[in-house]
């Protein structure tokens, strides 16, 4: 089932162009607007978001109030990485949209949608069964536009990866990328996973490929963050392949992209940096970057990440020969409040035992 | 090969009929050309052949049987060289050439030239099928000459002969064709005129009217001109009783490496409109050189003022070939920084100097105003000390507003009336922000982020800050009895004013709590959501207690401290229960309809024991 959620945007904007009905106007407006300020100034989006969620509310436009709260909650998880908000936030959307003068919205999908998407991103491991029961509840019940069918499958490439299934994890980015065909923005993403996943196997000639597409994806679509992130990945891979002249130069590409946004690097972004400089000699660098990267993820409720890094960091001090057990200690201490640390407290528990090698090489 | 330089062909009728019919937007500015030429005549005659008595003036006819129209003037006129080299030379113009010769020995003259492209003529026959020009110079021994074109490649000169000469000037008569035939309405044809050419000096008269139909002076030349101004705004823009106006005057703007004065006439306008409303403006009529060039141009004024209205005359204006719009050039970008500046410091100076005109500004604006302020930095950093936000107190500026609380923004998301915030508030002495309005919450957000000083207290549900704690055993008695008879977790506090009892305070996501678990009991949430939420509000750490609200008995209430005085009995319990009952009510929330009966239902149960006679 789908829905098109552009089509009924646009038309409710025609139709209030044609009644000269400028408050409703300006309620579309201030969409397009926020939207521009996302990537550049999310708090500044943000606001915009909450000034037409105000405005709809004015209006007695149920279906707005419900897409801008869908927007600021957005703006919440993915732009300002506030994912404790983003929670609350996504629950009260999911308990606002329950009621019956929301049942067409266009916008449920994406509703739905972001409460599941919070849900990937704290604890993937630990809610494992409650996300693929949601994922199917989705496809099979819940009226979709087309960005969010495409998201579902996204996710479940995140939740391989989450456990560690890489054949799978490429499987189904290589359905993710199908399904994003008419979608730009969404093939960028589908794309970088492929690197990634190519990258982890050592096929970095594919890898190098794969995150060209995506750079050039996200460049048609005007998406920095997803542009900076390619060129960090171009440069980490070019170095893998000995071209040290291309790797400097996209390794300055990416830090002057990244450096005009006002939102913190992804996760994504700090992997390929931090690779970047330590095999480039170095370590030192590559664990300011593990620190910084930490740092900014603290507090921030995405707790399995949190995680991730600070193994990652764990195993760099391994291969630096620096001491581990404060290290380990913290990751033990943060593994401890997710749903079921067993998983990951034994890749600690290697990393513990002098395994510094990133397992998620080896696939 | 070698290489060869060649010229361009032109096909002069292709040529024509783009010049003459896609050029301009409007049939009507065939009218204005004409008038143009010949304020411009006129202007020429008074430099090139300045005379004391001479009293420059327009004439136009209109003939609706005959079909025709005539604008006549009485100014230099041409001679037989200037017709054949200017008047029918496309793209070459008299007036431009005399402008910049003028430009150097006389800037004021040329100054008071409008034309410029030489194409203007050509729009004749966006309404003529024929055009009869009949010109006498006024150079002496010049021969009166009349030249007829259709408006193809041709045209025919024949001089005039006449037993008198002709006084100078010239006269253009156009032989109306039908798509034309709107300008033979009389109505329209002055209509038209007064578009274009109100605000040019010299008086036009139509069909021969005693008084000329144009006002020949642009309101803010008037002797009075904030009438003027005001008369104006009502005709022209249909918007009585503007809440204020700004006068433009000639402004220097800091280039950077260099001033530069901006040559600037007019006036902005802040139109009066309802609190609901959201309309935008943001919009000029544009004159240059007192020459109507278009209206509602929306580009000039900066973006964030959408509140505001004008009128502005500017020579440093370009406007375009068919100046029906100004070129985007350097003098644009110059003008719009004047703009902003004047606007700005107009704003500042009603803010300071006329506080009641400001706060019906933002009253009368306040949605787009704040809203503006969220979006552009630069406005906001303009306005956000001047912008007046409603409290309990009325409206202040934020300015005064941070005064009066030492710099804590104490606000609240809905609308204020008898919530025990706002009354909570006031007891420590402070006024509490009404943030219900469209963009408030939002502007506070920004301007608490941009202040590092600045605290921002949202008390909807965080009431609780404004009380103090005090020491439970004088009222020991009293807390026993609703904690234990009645099940309701008190608390003694202090908080003014002091003749207030008792308040309830909720936790700020009570309300979404208690929705949430009735909707989860009912099953209303789909499939796995509502596992996924329930897991949420299982790991949600609050006290099922806080839930219900907290009550909070003041202990520096007189009515108070007689109930902790006095025994256990019905009259001091039903006592007790109605100071509970009237802070439920007060609380004005977490009450569904059976509460609020069941409230109003011990409250009289509580009045009746009170009544009733007591050993």
């Amino acid at each position: 089932m789908f829905v098109d959620l552009w089509g009924w945007f646009d038309s409710f904007y025609f139709a209030a162009v044609r009644a000269g009905d400028h408050r409703r106007q300006e309620m579309v407006q201030l969409y397009r607007r926020a939207w521009r300020y996302l990537e550049t100034d999310p708090p500044q989006g943000l606001a915009l978001f909450e000034q037409g969620r105000a405005l709809a509310d004015q209006l007695d436009e149920p279906c707005w109030r419900l897409f801008f709260d869908y927007w600021c909650c957005e703006a919440q998880v993915f732009y300002l990485d506030d994912l404790n908000t983003g929670l609350t936030n996504a629950v009260r959307l999911v308990v606002e949209a329950r009621k019956p003068h929301y049942s067409a919205c266009p916008i449920l999908g994406r509703v739905y949608r972001i409460l599941l998407d919070v849900y990937v991103f704290i604890d993937p491991v630990g809610y494992e069964d409650k996300i693929c029961e949601t994922l199917a509840h989705m496809e099979r019940d819940i009226p979709l536009d087309h960005d969010t069918y495409c998201l579902l499958e996204a996710r479940r490439v995140a939740l391989a990866l989450a456990l560690d299934r890489f054949k799978e994890a490429e499987e189904l980015s290589f359905s993710y990328l199908a399904r994003s065909e008419p979608s730009t923005f969404r093939k960028s993403h589908a794309y970088s996973l492929l690197a990634y996943l190519n990258y982890l196997r050592g096929d970095f000639a594919l890898a190098l490929e794969y995150i060209e597409a995506s750079e050039q994806c996200a460049r048609r679509v005007d998406i920095k963050a997803s542009v900076a992130q390619g060129l960090a990945w171009q440069a980490l891979l070019s170095r893998r392949r000995g071209d040290e002249l291309a790797a400097q130069s996209f390794y300055r590409q990416a830090t002057a992209q990244m450096a005009q946004l006002g939102r913190k690097p992804s996760g994504m972004y700090y992997d390929a940096l931090c690779d970047y400089h330590e095999f480039g000699g170095d370590a030192d660098h590559a664990l300011r970057l593990r620190d910084r990267q930490i740092d900014d993820i603290r507090g921030t409720g995405e707790l399995f990440a949190e995680c991730e890094y600070r193994l990652g960091r764990c195993r760099l001090l391994g291969r630096m020969g620096q001491p581990l057990t404060s290290a380990l200690t913290e990751t033990r201490e943060v593994a401890a409040r997710l749903l079921k640390p067993a998983h990951f407290l034994a890749k600690v528990a290697r990393v513990e035992a002098g395994d510094y090698t990133d397992p998620l090489r080896m696939w | 090969m070698d290489g060869k330089r060649q010229q361009f062909q032109i096909y002069l009728p292709g040529l024509l009929k783009v010049l003459a019919e896609s050029l301009y937007s409007s049939k009507k500015v065939a009218i204005r050309e004409l008038l143009q030429n010949a304020h411009d005549s006129c202007i020429r005659r008074q430099v090139e052949h300045p005379e004391q008595h001479y009293r420059p003036r327009v004439d136009v006819w209109v003939d609706s049987q005959q079909r025709t129209v005539t604008v006549q003037d009485n100014g230099a006129g041409l001679t037989e060289k200037e017709v054949t080299e200017y008047l029918s030379t496309i793209g070459r113009s008299y007036t431009r050439e005399l402008g910049e010769e003028l430009s150097i020995l006389s800037p004021e003259e040329a100054e008071r030239l409008v034309g410029q492209f030489g194409l203007g003529f050509l729009s004749s026959f966006l309404i003529a099928s024929e055009v009869t020009l009949t010109t006498q110079s006024a150079k002496a021994g010049s021969q009166a000459l009349q030249w007829r074109s259709t408006g193809d490649v041709h045209y025919d000169t024949t001089p005039v002969e006449e037993d008198e000469a002709l006084p100078a000037g010239t006269s253009v008569e156009l032989q109306i064709k039908p798509a034309g035939s709107f300008i033979l309405n009389e109505g329209i044809l002055i209509e038209t005129i007064q578009q274009y050419a109100d605000f040019l000096p010299i008086p036009v008269y139509v069909n021969g009217g005693a008084y000329p139909v144009n006002a020949t002076t642009p309101p803010w030349e008037a002797l009075d001109p904030q009438v003027a101004i005001h008369d104006y705004i009502e005709r022209a823009f249909n918007a009585a009783h503007p809440l204020a106006i700004i006068e433009l005057s000639d402004q220097t703007i800091d280039l950077g490496h260099d001033t530069l004065t901006v040559p600037l006439k007019g006036f902005l306008f802040i139109p009066a409109t309802s609190t609901i409303s959201i309309q935008e403006y943001g919009d000029l009529n544009i004159y240059i050189r007192r020459m109507f060039i278009c209206e509602r141009q929306r580009d000039l004024l900066p973006a964030w003022a959408r509140f505001v209205r004008g009128v502005i005359d500017c020579p440093q204006l370009q406007p375009t070939a068919s100046r029906e719009e100004i070129q985007r050039d350097d003098a644009f970008l110059s003008v719009q920084q004047a703009l902003e500046e004047q606007l700005i410091a107009g704003l500042r100076d009603i803010a300071r100097n006329d506080p009641p005109t400001w706060k019906k500004i933002v009253w009368g604006h306040a949605s787009v105003m704040m809203g503006w302020a969220v979006q552009d930095n630069e406005f906001f950093d303009q306005i956000a000390d001047i912008m007046t936000v409603r409290t309990s107190r009325g409206r202040l500026s934020m300015t005064d507003y941070l005064e009066q609380t030492g710099g804590t923004i104490y606000y609240v998301t809905r609308e204020l009336g008898s919530l025990q915030e706002q009354l909570l508030g006031e007891g420590i002495g402070m006024p509490v922000i009404d943030a219900s309005w469209f963009a408030v919450t939002p502007f506070l957000k920004k301007y608490a982020g941009y202040r590092s000083d600045i605290r921002l207290v949202q008390l909807d549900g965080e009431a609780s800050q404004l009380l103090r704690p005090a020491p439970e055993e004088p009222f020991a008695s009293i807390l026993n009895y609703y904690r234990q008879a009645r099940g309701v977790p008190a608390r003694v506090v202090v908080f003014k004013p002091a003749d207030v009892p008792a308040v309830i305070v909720y936790p700020k996501d009570a309300e979404f709590i208690k929705e949430t678990r009735d909707a989860l009991d009912a099953d209303e949430l789909p499939g796995p959501f509502g596992r996924l939420v329930s897991d949420y509000m299982m790991r949600l750490s609050h006290e099922e207690q806080a839930m219900a609200g907290t009550f909070y008995v003041n202990a520096a209430c007189e009515l108070i401290q007689q109930l902790a005085a006095l025994e256990d009995g019905p009259a001091r319990n039903a006592a007790l229960d109605l100071v509970y009952q009237i802070a439920r009510l007060f609380s004005g929330r977490m009450l569904d309809t059976t509460q609020i009966t069941q409230a109003f239902r011990e409250s009289a149960e509580a009045i009746k024991a009170l009544a009733a006679p007591h050993n």
